[in-house]
């Protein structure tokens, strides 16, 4: 990534990847001239900036390709994909959700159509269990459902980084 | 470890409910003036079968849920394969 080609004319070749290593000049720039012209755009006398190499902080290209430094410290991307953690996160946030929704359902239609069906655990222990535990279920769906979605956000990185 | 403790007291808030379900059942119906249902007169007075009350089982299931769920986002963060 980091040639010639690459140097971009609208800016100072010194403050550029690639300039530090001897070849990294702008097509078309004399380096013999003096200083930089009155006009003609930003160009620069790159012999006269002296040794200033900007590059000597670690620099993704540059010293990766050398093997001795990380691609940067400060950000690790990490990959998502495959990962069924994740993926068993995703299936309890909608079983959850699912049962929790129809708990509640199935809890009102008891209490309000149970009695004719005569058994005493349809009319008298479900719906109060289900109205216990269908709140439970539904709340922590939701959760599983943040903490997903807040994994993928996080991991998240633009493609080709 | 964190997931099985957290299976564990699921299970056991399972079967807390269920072994309090069943007594409820097999026992004699407390009765109520205020809530239930099949309400009928006695001692001169209306009443109705009070309803299956759930006690702390409901919290500790609930819990156990929510503690799930953070068990299987620990295993998911930690899992998540770094690429350099």
């Amino acid at each position: 990534m980091a040639s010639d080609q690459s140097i971009d004319p609208r800016f100072d070749p010194a403050f550029q990847r690639g300039f530090g290593d001897g070849q990294a000049q702008r097509p078309g720039v004399d380096v013999s001239a003096p200083e930089r012209p009155a006009a003609g755009g930003p160009s620069v006398n790159v012999a006269a900036s002296g040794p200033v190499d900007p590059l000597a902080s670690p620099s993704m290209d540059a010293d990766n390709s050398r093997g001795s430094i990380p691609l940067d410290a400060a950000y690790v991307p990490v990959e998502t994909r495959g990962n069924p953690w994740l993926r068993a996160l995703w299936g309890i946030a909608a079983a959850l959700i699912v049962a929790g929704i129809a708990g509640q359902w199935t809890a009102i239609d008891l209490f309000s159509t149970g009695a004719s069906s005569g058994s005493v655990v349809t009319s008298y222990v479900l719906p109060s269990v289900l109205q216990a535990l269908a709140p439970w279920f539904l709340v922590a769906g939701l959760l599983a459902a943040i903490a997903a979605v807040t994994i993928k956000a996080v991991r998240w990185h633009p493609p080709g980084v | 470890m964190f997931l099985g403790a957290t299976i564990a007291g699921f299970a056991g808030g399972v079967a807390v409910l269920v072994f309090s379900a069943v007594r409820y059942v097999t026992s004699p119906f407390p009765v109520s003036s205020s809530a239930g249902r099949s309400v009928f007169q006695y001692n001169d007075q209306l009443v109705s079968y009070q309803y299956y009350e759930v006690g702390l089982e409901a919290t500790v299931i609930g819990a156990c849920l929510i503690l799930l769920v953070g068990a299987v986002v620990l295993g998911a963060t930690l899992r998540a394969r770094r690429v350099y």
